[in-house]
């Protein structure tokens, strides 16, 4: 008994202690964070910390004061006229991030399920598309097409029976086709990753059990492809939150939307507007982002 | 027996001339056999053999390019996985990472739309039947590879399959578990009654649980017999050498009547029974470790020899002899029981050995 008293005596000492890890090792994730941080400190946080001041400036009769004042935050919170571009924003980039899905998710079960990987890489390509080309130019291609004379409204009026053209473009429909198409691949690739590391398996083990392709698909597949879907939704409303140049230029000044706002307020030189407008912004962002990783960490298994 | 149509139920899983190509890869080669009602049948054979093909023809994952495959009597041409009456354990269990193991055992039950009532009921048997009931609510991360493996076979069987189809299911267990359980799944299948149609590679693990096992081969089946027709009367060389421990000796052929040959190995000459007719003069012949005598015990054998010990490997309940036989450039491999007491032969010294001439079979070199 003695012996067995001094051996687990010995043994809570731990004679034994870790051997530190030599300290240029433990530099090193540090010095690959290096530049990373460097960037982000002199064009995101410098940026942000100026806008903050300038948030709290007033501006009268044409001028910048440089006092400390939350005038402008409850201008801008308890004006309708900026609930109105709030809203819109949001509604704008909803609207977006669900046809995104809608019409992404299947895509990205396509490019899954196609078997050949020359016709995958094909598909890739062109779902990837739309990033590569400008956005002025992509912008300027879809008025043509969306106008009253192009051919979707030919095809509506020609084909479906339709009397008159359908406005598609200058208004909100125009900027959420737009939109849709290019934010398409975010929303695409990260589903897509989750599908190619689905166990296959999982797939043969439902209809082993019973279960048909669409029971399989609700109750196997996509519960465990919604991290996939949620990351790429919360890519494409952040991404259209912040989106200027396509609501500017196919919503015909109809699209009043956050960015637009902000834009209007620095070329009228009122600074303090633009700041609490960008803040706004911000916080949409940071909401999203919040609320997307709550659903996601629920949703992840 | 008690009901009509007996005779042709008696078989639940029956191939009949069965082939399937992956490309011009012939995977399964005009195969038949067939399974009868509530016995364990294993399919063995080295990877790439064509055991899981068969498998996964039987459970619909996959189409015979020719041939029948009927389950339970009826055919199964056009049926799709979903709709047979087969459920599989899978190698990986695959589990459903998002449900818990109690979702993952009813979901059989709820795709077929049971009233909720008796699934409760039947996914709480299931799960004792298999001793998980504590663990209902668990997700298969938070379970060791052994409870992974139960709850795939409770998953399996509560759909109360005609045939369990079983791909090496106890492949990812550590062997003092792979053991346990395989004596668990002989029990449990002894207990319920239901067809277990098993692939392994591992011979020993077929050895212990099968009534019956079909040895294959490069996608033919080489032998089907019971457990112990296998190991002790191989129909074939690639039979003796896959299962059990073997010495595999060239001999040259001397006289040959068609049931036994007098062959020769250097200067020892004796009588072997043989398995497949052998034409030609050399052929080889399939001696078991654990057949040959060593030291005094030789002298009881019909067939004797001196031999030199060449090495000595203890491995706890055996002793491993490699010797060289006198007369003949050929090295035998020996393995006699230890008993605690018995003390070994000594290396370089010389040793009689002998051993039965039924111990052994022939096999042409073909």
């Amino acid at each position: 008994m003695a012996d067995m008293a001094e051996l687990t005596a010995t043994r809570d000492e731990a004679r034994v202690r870790p051997l530190a890890e030599p300290w240029r090792r433990r530099m090193i994730p540090w010095l690959l964070l290096l530049p990373a941080f460097a960037v982000m400190l002199y064009s995101f946080v410098l940026p942000m910390l100026v806008f903050l001041q300038y948030s709290v400036f007033s501006f009268e009769r044409g001028r910048l004061i440089e006092d400390f004042t939350f005038k402008t935050y409850v201008k801008f919170l308890t004006d309708p006229f900026y609930h109105t571009i709030i809203l819109d924003t949001v509604k704008m980039a909803a609207i977006t991030t669900i046809c995104s899905a809608a019409i992404g998710y299947p895509l990205a079960y396509a490019l899954w399920r196609v078997n050949s990987p020359r016709l995958k890489r094909w598909l890739a390509v062109i779902i990837f598309s739309p990033i590569l080309v400008s956005v002025v130019v992509r912008s300027y291609g879809w008025t043509v097409l969306l106008s009253d004379q192009g051919p979707v409204n030919w095809f509506l009026q020609s084909m479906m029976g339709f009397s008159e053209p359908v406005k598609l473009v200058f208004n909100l429909t125009g900027v959420v086709i737009s939109l849709t198409h290019v934010f398409l691949p975010f929303v695409v690739f990260p589903i897509f990753s989750t599908m190619t590391r689905l166990d296959p398996t999982l797939r043969e083990a439902s209809m082993d059990l019973g279960a048909g392709w669409w029971t399989t698909f609700r109750r196997v597949t996509f519960p465990q492809t919604l991290p996939g879907l949620l990351a790429g939704m919360q890519i494409c409303f952040t991404l259209a939150l912040g989106a200027f140049v396509t609501p500017s230029l196919l919503g015909g000044g109809r699209v009043l939307v956050l960015p637009l706002q902000v834009f209007t307020a620095t070329t009228d030189i009122n600074w303090p507007l633009a700041a609490v407008g960008g803040m706004t912004l911000l916080v949409l962002a940071m909401i999203t982002v919040v609320l997307s990783n709550r659903l996601l960490r629920y949703s992840e298994v | 027996m008690s009901y009509a149509g007996a005779t042709q139920m008696t078989s639940d899983v029956e191939f009949q001339g069965v082939s399937k190509v992956f490309g011009s890869f012939l995977a399964v080669d005009d195969i038949s056999f067939s399974i009868p009602k509530g016995s364990f049948f294993s399919l063995l054979g080295p990877s790439g053999c064509g055991k899981t093909t068969t498998l996964r023809m039987t459970s619909g994952f996959e189409w015979p390019d020719r041939g029948v495959v009927m389950i339970a009597g009826q055919d199964m041409d056009n049926v799709p996985a979903y709709a047979r009456p087969t459920n599989m354990v899978f190698q990986r269990w695959a589990l459903f990472p998002h449900m818990s193991v109690a979702q993952n055992v009813a979901y059989g039950l709820e795709v077929d739309r049971r009233p909720r009532a008796e699934i409760v009921r039947r996914v709480g048997e299931s799960l004792e039947m298999v001793g998980l009931s504590s663990f209902a609510d668990r997700k298969p991360r938070q379970l060791s590879g052994g409870q992974m493996q139960r709850v795939a076979l409770a998953r399996a069987l509560i759909k109360e399959p005609k045939v369990l189809l079983l791909d090496e299911p106890l492949g990812a267990l550590d062997l003092k578990l792979r053991m346990q359980m395989q004596l668990e799944l002989k029990r449990i299948q002894r207990e319920i009654g239901t067809t277990f149609m098993y692939v392994t590679h591992d011979q020993g693990e077929a050895l212990t649980m099968s009534d019956q096992i079909a040895v294959m081969n490069k996608g033919k089946i080489d032998q089907i017999g019971t457990p112990q027709e296998i190991y002790d009367r191989p129909a074939t060389r690639f039979v003796a050498s896959f299962i059990g421990n073997t010495n595999l000796v060239p001999v040259e052929i001397l006289a040959n009547d068609g049931k036994t040959a007098k062959v020769s190995l250097g200067a020892l000459q004796f009588e072997t029974p043989m398995s497949e007719p052998v034409t030609g003069a050399r052929a080889t012949v399939s001696l078991r470790y654990e057949r040959i005598s060593i030291g005094k015990k030789a002298a009881a054998r019909a067939i004797r020899a001196r031999a030199v010990v060449k090495d000595v490997i203890f491995s706890g309940s055996a002793i491993l002899y490699i010797v060289a036989l006198e007369g003949a450039d050929t090295d035998l491999t020996i393995e006699a029981g230890h008993d605690g007491t018995s003390s070994p032969e000594v290396r370089g010294s010389t040793v009689d050995i002998g051993w039965d001439s039924e111990a052994t079979a022939l096999f042409g070199d073909g």
